[in-house]
């Protein structure tokens, strides 16, 4: 329906109401019937059912004779009433009155709807969506159209074909994998679809290559030994193991084997350049960009896979955000922010990991090595021993959106000040508060802190040289005496 | 459509807004005119809501995911039928189902009110145009089910699975008829303070809307609680939660209500309180919507929880409620009193009736709101259950069933209770020999279910004496009896059978209460147990796929003392997709009254199942004794319909009334 | 019956009001003795629960902590995150019945100070948790930290 047809419908509906309103109006003025002759009919009513129910027998003739006194007495008050009355005379200008309440019944609707209403938005039913050309459906619309087909037509390979990379690029990895172990289940193993699979899985375990992933490809690479796709995420596969000069290897023939314009040849030198810079360890235990993101970038000109790596690791980011327990997924996105030269988002990046990991210290470890490896320090470094908020102060952070996660952070440290106020001694609680502060990057409040832990301490040289050295290796400074 | 549906939505709002002042403005001024709109109005806003309703269910039906409130409440997968019901198994979608019936009232009245003068007419439809006029104000601004969505998903949130059930499609359209039916008696109510003039006429117009809200009520109590005994899988059939609670007071003051307007019809006497009670029912069908809707109150059926849309409903509250008992008690001194009665009488019996049943929904609203208030007040939190009820409202429902028989032969203005008592010895024997069959032969030890079985029998036998005597017997010879019989008016067959029907569902409680056996226990493939006579073999698990479902099937075999199955029995886990929820199907076998009922639990280690395994004696008379009540009101209501058919004679009466005015 | 209508009204009125009464008395006792206190598993120390008082026990299902038994018998524990209650539940759980889900069990303290449920309720809806045990957890400060500043 057209917003046209709906304003036409609209136009007719509040015509007919504003008819069906006034056409009382334009009759001519009745008197009116006094409220009295309605009561009489009731009366009358109940003298004929009183007969009724003594002609029955069931009450007594006494009884009959009282109620019949009753209801005459009543009906006599109705007559009474009814003569008493005078025709009212009708007031003076209802008309008019009316007729501007009726004027209001358009101006009121269409002025409301026009604020609440959406006329423009036609309606959209699920089949009509359906069946509509192609080319007007939104991507979701089309993935719902193609599962549509295969849950009635579960065996159309094509359909299953098509759908695989449509997940994949959805980011529906599972669904994706589904798709490929459907396309396999039907038309049989090739090395193309054993690689789909295998980029599904391992997309879908956050680009590791391995298990299952790692064994589609290693199954694809023996019906086709040459599949440039196989052999490159087979050596991936290596290199996430920590097998790093076996996945070079792997890579430097392939640059080799494949033709000049292959986009695995780039794929396999960009690899070989990032395994040199990366030292093993982080190589070993960080995976990079997921596969599939770096075989899509690998074909795509400059600066379309700057922009792509760059939206690539703005998801990720964003996925931190919400789910900051990833410890992969962090070291994942300080390596590209330090391979892309943004060397400031990845200590800022580190320093948010490290808030999400305070309280774990095998984690930070890792944290702080990972990012050393790639050339970034975090301007907050701890010391490994000094305690952060309890685990499951983090354990709840971590399933509050971000807001909360910041205003419960902010209380948590705002308790810790206040605890402190009342208890001083606690040195390991002025280590946590000025971390606090300084991670939180508020800075005065670090400094602050760091001056009244130092007052607290005063005269107990050990303490207040361990504080003044903690807060040091947080870039906090003691603030210059003052008296 | 669903443009055309919330349009059609906003113009009803402008149009109730002219049913809620132009009518009584006429009725005040004594123009004619003006209160003849009246009747235009309500129809023209029904027709506008019946639009908007059907604008809504059509968006369900084709998976319109474009609109906000489908998208959060369907599922394409979803059977046709619960497509259509799950338009008002949500909040916004219940509520223009509310407001839907509440129009249809008012069309009712505006049709069928010609027997009505013109200037109560108009006025109790204003009344209804208020209160219309409150619920789209609400709807559009609170809980618009019309708001779309810019780029529509390709599918929806699916319906909560324990509403995904026909009772669902049937239990709330009926409850909200019973609710909103009592708008129309408030609506009498109010037009009856404001004119300052109120008779047995009055009570008559009254009586069948109320009948039919009541008549509604009684029939979507008894779905509901059908409803949760089945697809609960917890056995029980009334568990006092708030939202049961909400209905059940609106029910009790309805009856109570019934009840006054006979003597007010009967005896012009009890006009103040039929007033107040026709004020008060409607106030709890109100609050009944609130307590639903607000989710103040921690319950299956709350599901809404947002705060603006309790403090507008808390608004509608206070200015309906509120405001009827201000204008009650400032109106009520206008109104003259009526016919006099002794204490022992037809009038007597009803007041005690109402007096019970008053009580009773009182003690149900304490218990009801006490929770909230003392959680307001001390911060404690407190369940209030079946126990608190069982000792508050028991005792009152005791002497009102044991003075029901009494009532119907008690002569109107002064009784006899003695000779009523006389003409009660056979009843009071079926009674007696109900508690003497219940101790010999069922269980010796169980005397308070055979007192129980003996207030049922003494309502059953009570109820067809009073039939009996109407038709005359012992008096009169058999044929005349029948045809006395024949001729009773539908009232007399209404109260009897009501009242039957009343002892139905007691002997169904009673003997559910004291009787039924439960066995919770882990059965394997092969395993038996014996039950009610018969004996329960659990055959198999098998997987089943529903339409937006999963489900693992336990199928049983009921087999006879001779080794031969009557009947299977399945009993489902189901694991809705869409919201990754599980409900429990349970499997009921019924035989005639009684019932063997089924419902899995947890599998357990051993690889069989836990099952929960209840025989329940006689439990479906609770229900049919529902429908009984019922049935005795659509016959007394039909009684009605056949003199409310007045108009043609009262449209003549009324012409020659008026001249006679004029002359 | 000789009495004056203003006598009849008052004996109407006064049964009306010890009619009332009793009702009202009634309530009180009711209200005195049926009704079932809601606790968290941290209010049990304040409110030194005695063996044999029946309340409801309301928090969340503590991960890990449920363990099935012979048959139908559950053992579970009950955590508002400050404090856990070991709890026995003989019977059917309810669908929606998880670990780390909300949950309000009713029953009594055995003398081990382990809660005997009758009766365990688990609301039905995915993401339900049971009204009280909120507000509860709240109180708690368990839940309302990040407001702690505001």
């Amino acid at each position: 329906m057209g917003t046209m047809t709906i304003w036409i419908i609209a136009v007719f509906l509040t015509l007919g109401a504003s008819v069906a309103l006034l056409r009382p109006l334009l009759r001519k003025q009745e008197t009116s019937v006094d409220a009295a002759a309605f009561d009489r009919e009731v009366y009358k009513d109940q003298l004929e059912e009183l007969e009724r129910d003594e002609a029955r027998g069931l009450i007594s003739g006494k009884e009959a004779t009282e109620a019949r006194a009753e209801i005459g007495r009543r009906l006599l008050k109705a007559d009474a009433q009814l003569r008493a009355q005078t025709v009212k005379a009708s007031s003076t200008s209802p008309r008019v009155i009316a007729g501007a309440a009726v004027l209001a019944v358009p101006l009121v609707s269409w002025g409301l709807y026009a604020d609440l209403g959406s006329p423009s938005a036609p309606d959209q039913p699920l089949a009509m969506r359906m069946q509509k050309n192609p080319t007007e459906n939104t991507i979701d619309e089309l993935v719902a159209r193609a599962e549509e087909h295969l849950r009635k037509n579960p065996s159309d390979a094509t359909g299953w074909e098509v759908l695989g990379p449509i997940y994949m690029r959805l980011g529906r990895f599972d669904e994706s994998a589904d798709a490929w172990r459907n396309l396999i289940r039907l038309k049989g193993e090739n090395a193309n679809r054993l690689n789909g699979l295998g980029e599904a899985l391992g997309a879908g375990a956050q680009g590791i290559v391995a298990g299952p992933s790692l064994a589609a490809f290693e199954k694809a690479l023996e019906l086709d030994p040459a599949n440039e796709k196989s052999r490159f995420f087979v050596a991936v596969g290596a290199a996430q193991a920590g097998r790093l000069d076996e996945a070079r290897t792997a890579w430097t023939r392939l640059s080799e084997d494949a033709a000049p314009d292959s986009p695995w040849r780039q794929a396999a030198l960009r690899a070989i350049e990032e395994s040199r810079n990366a030292p093993a360890v982080a190589a070993a235990e960080a995976p990079g960009p997921t596969a599939e993101d770096m075989a899509n970038a690998s074909q795509m000109s400059a600066a379309d896979r700057q922009s792509m790596i760059a939206g690539m690791v703005d998801r990720l980011a964003g996925k931190l955000k919400d789910n900051p327990d990833d410890e992969q997924g962090w070291q994942r996105l300080i390596r590209a922010y330090a391979v892309m030269g943004r060397k400031e988002d990845a200590a800022a990046a580190l320093a948010s990991a490290r808030e999400a990991f305070a309280g774990k210290p095998d984690a930070l470890a890792r944290l702080d090595g990972f990012a050393a490896s790639v050339g970034i320090a975090d301007g907050a470094q701890a010391s490994p021993a000094a305690p952060g908020p309890t685990a499951e102060d983090v354990a709840n952070a971590s399933q509050m959106s971000a807001t909360d996660r910041q205003s419960m952070i902010e209380g948590m440290v705002d308790r810790l000040a206040g605890k402190l106020k009342d208890n001083p001694d606690d040195e390991q609680g002025w280590q946590r508060l000025i971390r606090a502060y300084a991670v939180m990057g508020r800075k005065d409040d670090a400094t602050a802190a760091l001056t009244e832990a130092l007052a607290a301490f005063d005269g107990k040289p050990d303490e207040s040289g361990r504080i003044t050295a903690f807060a040091a290796s947080l870039g906090i400074e003691p603030a210059a005496k003052t008296d | 459509m669903v443009e055309i549906g919330h349009f059609a939505l906003v113009l009803a709002l402008a149009v109730g807004l002219v049913q809620s002042v132009l009518p009584i403005y006429g009725a005040r001024t004594g123009d004619e005119r003006l209160m003849g709109m009246a009747a235009p109005a309500a129809v023209t806003v029904f027709a506008l809501v019946t639009i908007s309703f059907v604008a809504l269910i059509q968006a369900y039906v084709t998976s319109d995911f474009s609109v906000l409130n489908v998208v959060e409440n369907s599922h394409s997968a979803k059977p046709l039928i619960y497509k259509i019901s799950g338009t008002w198994g949500n909040h916004e979608g219940s509520m223009l189902l509310w407001v839907f019936i509440l129009s249809l009232f008012g069309a009712l009245v505006a049709l069928f009110g010609g027997n009505l003068p013109s200037s109560l007419r108009a006025t109790v439809i204003a009344v209804q145009g208020w209160i219309g006029t409150a619920f789209f104000l609400f709807i559009l601004f609170t809980s618009n089910p019309f708001i779309r969505v810019a780029s529509p998903p390709v599918e929806g949130q699916d319906l909560n699975p324990i509403l995904q059930d026909i009772g669902l499609a049937i239990h709330p359209p009926l409850l909200y008829l019973g609710y909103v039916g009592f708008s129309v008696s408030f609506a009498f109510a109010v037009a009856a303070l404001i004119d300052g003039r109120v008779d047995a006429a009055w009570a008559r117009w009254v009586r069948p809307w109320t009948l039919a809200a009541w008549i509604f009520l009684t029939a979507g109590i008894a779905m509901g609680s059908y409803w949760a005994y089945y697809e609960l899988g917890w056995g029980g059939f009334w568990f006092w939660d708030p939202v049961e609670n909400a209905s059940f007071m609106p029910w009790l003051a309805g009856t109570a209500l019934l009840h006054s307007a006979i003597v007010m019809e009967k005896r012009s006497a009890l006009k103040i309180w039929t007033i107040l009670l026709s004020i008060i029912t409607f106030s709890f069908s109100l609050l009944g919507t609130f307590l639903v809707r607000s989710g103040v109150l921690t319950s299956v059926h709350a599901f809404a929880t947002d705060p603006s849309r309790g403090v507008f409903i808390l608004m509608i509250l206070m200015v309906f409620i509120g405001g009827s008992l201000a204008l009650f008690a400032w109106r009520a001194g206008t109104l003259t009193a009526g016919g006099l009665f002794q204490p022992i009488s037809r009038e007597g019996a009803l007041v005690l009736n109402n007096l019970f049943l008053t009580t009773a929904a009182a003690t149900v609203l304490i218990g009801t709101l006490y929770p909230l208030l003392l959680e307001s007040v001390t911060g404690e939190k407190i369940s209030v259950g079946a126990p608190f009820f069982n000792l508050t409202f028991g005792p009152l429902m005791l002497p009102l069933l044991l003075a029901v028989p009494f009532g119907p032969l008690l002569a109107w203005k002064r009784g006899d209770l003695f000779a009523a008592g006389q003409r009660l010895v056979a009843a009071f024997a079926v009674a007696l020999a109900a508690v003497a069959v219940v101790l010999l032969f069922v269980d010796r030890t169980a005397l308070l279910a055979a007192l129980g079985a003996g207030l049922a029998f003494w309502l059953l036998a009570g109820s067809l004496t009073d039939l009996a005597l109407k038709a005359g017997i012992g008096k009169v010879s058999a044929p005349v009896m029948l045809r006395r019989l024949r001729g009773l008016p539908g009232s007399a067959f209404g109260t009897a059978i009501a009242h039957f029907g009343l002892g139905v569902t007691l002997l169904g409680i009673v003997s559910v209460t004291a009787f039924q056996t439960e066995n919770i226990l882990t059965m394997a493939k092969g395993d038996t147990l014996p039950v009610a006579g018969y004996t329960l073999r659990f055959d198999e698990t098998v997987p089943v796929q529903g339409p937006n479902y999963t489900a693992d099937e336990a199928r049983f075999s009921l087999v006879n003392a001779a080794g031969k199955k009557i009947a299977g029995i399945s009993s489902a886990k189901r694991m809705y997709t869409a919201r990754r929820m599980p409900t429990t199907e349970a499997g009921i076998h019924t035989f005639i009254f009684s019932q063997l009922y089924v419902s899995l639990g947890d599998p357990a280690s051993n690889g069989g199942m836990v099952v929960r395994i209840w025989y329940k004696p006689l439990v479906t008379l609770i229900w049919i004794g529902g429908l009984v009540m019922m049935f005795g009101g659509i016959v007394s209501l039909a009684d009605r319909r056949l003199r409310i058919g007045a108009p043609a004679r009262s449209a003549k009466g009324t012409e020659a009334a008026a001249t006679g005015g004029r002359a | 019956m000789a009495m004056t209508r203003k006598q009849k009204r008052l004996a109407v009125i006064f049964g009306g009001l010890a009619f009332l009464g009793i009702a009202t008395g009634l309530v009180l006792v009711a209200l005195n003795q049926k009704i079932v206190f809601f606790v968290t598993p941290s209010d049990l120390t304040s409110m030194h629960a005695e063996a044999g008082q029946r309340m409801r026990l309301g928090g969340i299902v503590k991960d890990g902590s449920v363990v099935r038994g012979d048959g139908t018998r559950v053992r579970f524990a009950v955590t508002d995150t400050i404090k856990d209650v070991p709890v026995t539940y003989d019977g059917i759980l309810p669908d929606l019945f998880r670990e780390g889900q909300g949950v309000v069990t009713e029953g009594l303290f055995n003398r081990d100070g382990v809660f005997v449920a009758d009766t365990v309720l688990a609301k039905h809806d995915e993401n339900y948790m049971p009204k009280e045990v909120v507000e509860s957890l709240k109180e708690k400060g368990v839940w309302q930290e990040g407001q702690a500043t505001n």
